[in-house]
């Protein structure tokens, strides 16, 4: 029998054993494909994707990697579509590819279950596809160093979309209206109306023309919308192809960024859960007699080093998988409840089995609601913070917070937009969220250049360094950083009005 | 539920054209550092035919991130919050691999031998570039030529069809078919057309098929190298080799080797002559220019006396554009003497002097130098770059530098070999 063949058989079997544990997914296509592709797929992010620079970096980069044998090399590509596509690589041995097989399966559960993928649009590759087309088409008529330039700086702000996909974001015009509402205004002339004091009156004036002006810009964390809405840049723009170009790169790249949203924010929980899934499914395989003993201890092998557990790197496909697996302990031997929290007896609670037995049960939810924060408050324990070797045994209310902060906005400083309209003149201000940790201000500098390109006008940021108990204001001109320390904590000019953070 | 395989499908054009303008901004960096780069030894004195190695850091996408931990605190051990590894990936670097001959080109773009004239008894060569010669029937594989063979062919082919038609009486589209089918041998078309003809066999009614190319039917490319012949060209190099220069003599020797390396690769035929000199100037090879070293005292306008004879009886102004570098420590017995005389040089018409001055910045030699002698003689303008200074003159045809240090090199070389000589403000 071929390997092609087996490979199905072993598919057929797995797709059983699926419906046993109860996962349901949606149809799932594998192509096997040579390195050279699968190391294209990986460098492009979405097979068939825009033309850029960046791309065909990563492309080396992996190329130098794959050549020199790091890692355990790349198994697997899948992606979030309807059917879902999953690549395998064709140079690996079978055992691997009957992982990718199972494991893909257990991503799939995950992508057509988890609710912050709801939103996700399932037909990424012919949007990817047309985009490609267009940007080529960019670069010959503006010229390949224009294009670069907007898609080089829409790139650097990728990361600061909105991450909040439960429900649809609230356009700014929406808040505006929503504010207006609460505008009162009593007629003078009439005597039954009790009349509003005047500081009142004038605070409500100034609230109105605000709101109707337009000046007035709530706190958005959406940077990449927001330039969409209101650069003056793309105002500027006399050429109305060049500004359709400008809107349509920044938006693709945008629309990318919330296709990749979900999976940026579950990336641990999807990976731990397709880990446990291929273990269950390969001991099933090995049982049912579909892999030889060879096979088995050659996946072993390939397993045991994904799930490398190093002292000085925390895995997160060991760490999240640890938590899936206790989660499914806990819960078949119904070691939760108030009972078991109120339980202070150690030796009880070490044999503690009610033979509840709801551990899948547990686990399937879980997967429908839980993102890797919501993920790791809520159900990792002191047992796995022992099981790692990072941690030395510490106390987990000394690591949770730790893997938590690690894990808050992608590990990235938290950036808002704070005004559009900085001082009257358009300008821009940002903001930094400061939560004890520095900004990086080599990749400072770079990026508010970046959106200076994007925004046209001077970009300020406000942050903080170090110990300073003043903030500090960045601002880029165009051609040089400013750095401008200046207001104490709570009295800061730079913000001249309160502003609502409504998100 | 389908596993299908896709192996052999060709890897998209898109991917390369990324990778290639990935390569094209990596050599703008190459090109920038290029100073850094050529400061290396091995890369001038060492074998020219060899790849050099570069690592390159790679370049970069920004994003807003916090700034990496000082001091690498042991993970997890709660130093403070960010001490936890893997969140961010460390600087890339990549290797990779030139062309020693790529390099040298690169750091002499926009570089070649100022204020040439033009002379009526030519000598000097230019490379300009590649012409084609003719067209030949063998050749080099990267010199095919693809449109003349496929011509070729055709008419060939065209030929044999117009024959087999008058021989056997068939149609066009028979003998294309039969030449098909007997992969395009003439011999075996003839046969096989006879045979249809005689009701043997029939020939299929449609087929597509390959195009057949016989020896003679390739052409290549034959290249020539295409010249420009430019006016003669003498190059003066003077070289201090006094005892003052001993701490110098890495770098006099890097800086002038570079220098004849630039010229001989940017003109052929351009003569030479080396200079040493110390209380008494003296012409040496080569190879005693670089290798030699001397104690004595240093007296420079003996050296541009020399110099001044050597133009008279060997290189005429007529008919010679002429050309003088010198490189020295600056400390000089008779310094106003050795200004009186480089003023008479300068008058005399050559082409260009420059002249580079090596100092300690720890010591800051700065008086009583040759180069203040000549900036107070020539009222030169001062450019301060980062550690080195560069001198303009107005009128004459004179540029100095004062430099410490190899990372200078590139700066010397482009100063020293404008192609125009125009004022820089």
């Amino acid at each position: 029998m071929t390997e092609l063949k087996r490979l199905r058989k072993i598919e057929e079997f797995v797709l059983e054993r699926l419906k046993a544990y109860g996962l349901n997914t949606v149809l799932q296509k594998f192509d096997i494909i040579s390195e050279d592709r699968m190391l294209a797929l990986i460098a492009r992010r979405l097979p068939n994707n825009f033309s850029f620079w960046q791309t065909g970096r990563d492309y080396e980069r992996f190329r130098t990697r794959f050549e020199h044998g790091f890692g355990h090399g790349i198994l697997e590509v899948v992606f979030n579509l309807d059917p879902s596509r999953a690549f395998i690589l064709n140079t690996v041995p079978f055992a691997s590819k009957v992982l990718t097989v199972c494991h893909v399966y257990g991503h799939n559960h995950f992508f057509s279950n988890n609710a912050y993928f709801r939103h996700t649009r399932r037909n990424m590759l012919s949007s990817a596809s047309a985009a490609r087309e267009r940007f080529l088409e960019y670069e010959k008529r503006f010229g390949i160093n224009k294009v670069e330039e907007i898609l080089n700086a829409a790139k650097a702000f990728e990361v600061n979309v909105d991450p909040d996909l439960g429900r649809l974001p609230e356009t700014q015009e929406h808040m505006r209206k929503r504010l207006l509402v609460a505008i009162v205004e009593i007629p003078e002339n009439d005597q039954t109306l009790k009349p509003l004091s005047k500081k009142m009156k004038k605070e409500q004036a100034d609230l109105k023309e605000e709101l109707e002006s337009g000046k007035l810009v709530f706190a958005e964390r959406d940077i990449l919308l927001f330039i969409l809405e209101n650069s003056p840049m793309i105002e500027d723009i006399r050429d109305p192809a060049w500004r359709a170009a400008v809107l349509d790169m920044i938006s693709v790249v945008w629309e990318q960024s919330r296709y990749f949203m979900p999976q940026r924010e579950t990336h641990g929980m999807n990976e731990g859960f397709a880990v446990m899934v291929h273990e269950l499914l390969m001991v099933d395989l090995l049982r049912a007699g579909l892999l030889t003993d060879q096979e088995f201890s050659d996946y072993a092998d390939i397993n045991g080093k994904v799930l490398a557990n190093s002292p000085d790197h925390l895995n997160q496909y060991l760490l999240f998988s640890l938590v899936w697996k206790s989660i499914k302990e806990r819960w078949n031997k119904g070691q939760f409840g108030k009972e078991w929290e109120e339980c202070r007896d150690v030796w009880k609670k070490q044999n503690w089995d009610t033979k509840a037995g709801l551990g899948q049960e547990k686990v399937l939810q879980v997967c429908q609601t839980h993102s890797d924060w919501r993920f790791i408050d809520e159900f990792i324990t002191q047992e796995v913070v022992d099981e790692l070797l990072c941690f030395d045994g510490e106390d987990i209310n000394h690591v949770k917070p730790l893997v938590l902060k690690m894990m808050e906005n992608f590990g990235r400083p938290l950036v808002h937009v704070k005004d559009g309209n900085f001082e009257n003149k358009r300008e821009w201000m940002l903001d930094h969220v400061y939560d004890g940790r520095d900004m990086d201000l080599e990749y400072l500098e770079k990026i508010l250049q970046h959106g200076y390109t994007l925004w046209g006008r001077p970009v300020h940021l406000r942050t903080n360094v170090g110990d300073e108990q003043e903030c500090t204001v960045f601002t880029h001109t165009g051609t040089s950083l400013k750095k401008e320390g200046g207001c104490k904590k709570g009295e800061c000019v730079h913000i001249n009005k309160p502003l609502m953070l409504l998100k | 539920m389908s596993i299908r395989e896709v192996i052999g499908k060709p890897l998209g054009k898109s991917i390369m054209k990324d990778v290639r303008r990935h390569q094209e901004k990596v050599m703008d960096q190459v090109r920038k550092h290029i100073g850094d780069i050529i400061a290396n030894e091995d890369i001038i004195t060492g074998d020219r035919k060899r790849k050099v190695r570069i690592t390159v850091r790679a370049l970069k996408d920004y994003y807003f991130r916090f700034a990496p931990p000082k001091t690498k605190a042991k993970d997890g051990s709660g130093k403070g919050p960010g001490s936890v590894a893997g969140d961010e990936p460390g600087e890339a670097l990549f290797d990779a691999e030139f062309d020693l001959d790529e390099l040298i080109d690169i750091a002499l773009e926009d570089c070649g031998l100022p204020n040439l004239r033009q002379r009526e008894a030519f000598e000097i060569e230019v490379p300009k570039g590649y012409r084609v010669k003719s067209i030949e029937k063998s050749g080099l594989w990267t010199l095919f030529d693809k449109r003349r063979t496929a011509r070729a062919a055709i008419s060939r082919i065209t030929d044999f069809i117009v024959f087999l038609m008058k021989e056997t009486g068939c149609t066009q589209e028979e003998a294309e078919i039969a030449l098909i089918l007997s992969k395009g041998d003439v011999q075996k078309t003839y046969q096989l057309l006879l045979k249809v003809k005689r009701g043997e066999i029939t020939l299929p009614k449609k087929m597509l098929g390959k195009f057949f190319l016989s020896g003679d039917d390739y052409r290549f490319f034959e290249l020539e190298e295409e010249l420009e012949k430019v006016s003669n060209a003498a190059v003066y190099l003077l070289r201090d080799w006094s005892g003052s220069t001993d701490r110098y003599k890495y770098l006099i020797r890097m800086s002038s080797s570079w220098l004849s390396e630039a010229i001989r690769r940017l003109y052929r035929n351009v003569r030479i002559i080396f200079i040493g000199y110390e209380n008494e100037p003296e012409r040496v090879s080569e190879n005693d220019f670089f290798a030699r070293s001397a104690s004595g005292g240093t007296v420079a306008y003996r050296a541009y006396e020399l110099v001044q004879k050597l133009i008279k009886t060997e290189t005429p102004l007529d008919f010679w554009d002429v050309f003088v570098y010198q490189f020295s420590d600056g400390d000089d017995f008779q310094i106003s003497t050795a200004g009186l005389r480089m003023e008479e040089l300068l008058k005399s018409g050559v082409n260009f002097v420059g002249y580079g001055e090596m100092t300690d910045r720890d010591t800051k030699s700065a008086s009583g130098t040759l180069m203040t002698e000549f900036e107070q003689r020539f009222s030169l303008k001062i450019i301060s770059g980062e550690g080195h200074k560069i001198y303009h003159s107005k009128n004459r045809p004179f540029r100095g530098m004062v430099f410490g240090d190899k990372k200078h090199l590139r700066i010397l070389v482009t100063t020293f070999l404008p192609k125009e000589l125009k004022e820089e403000v």
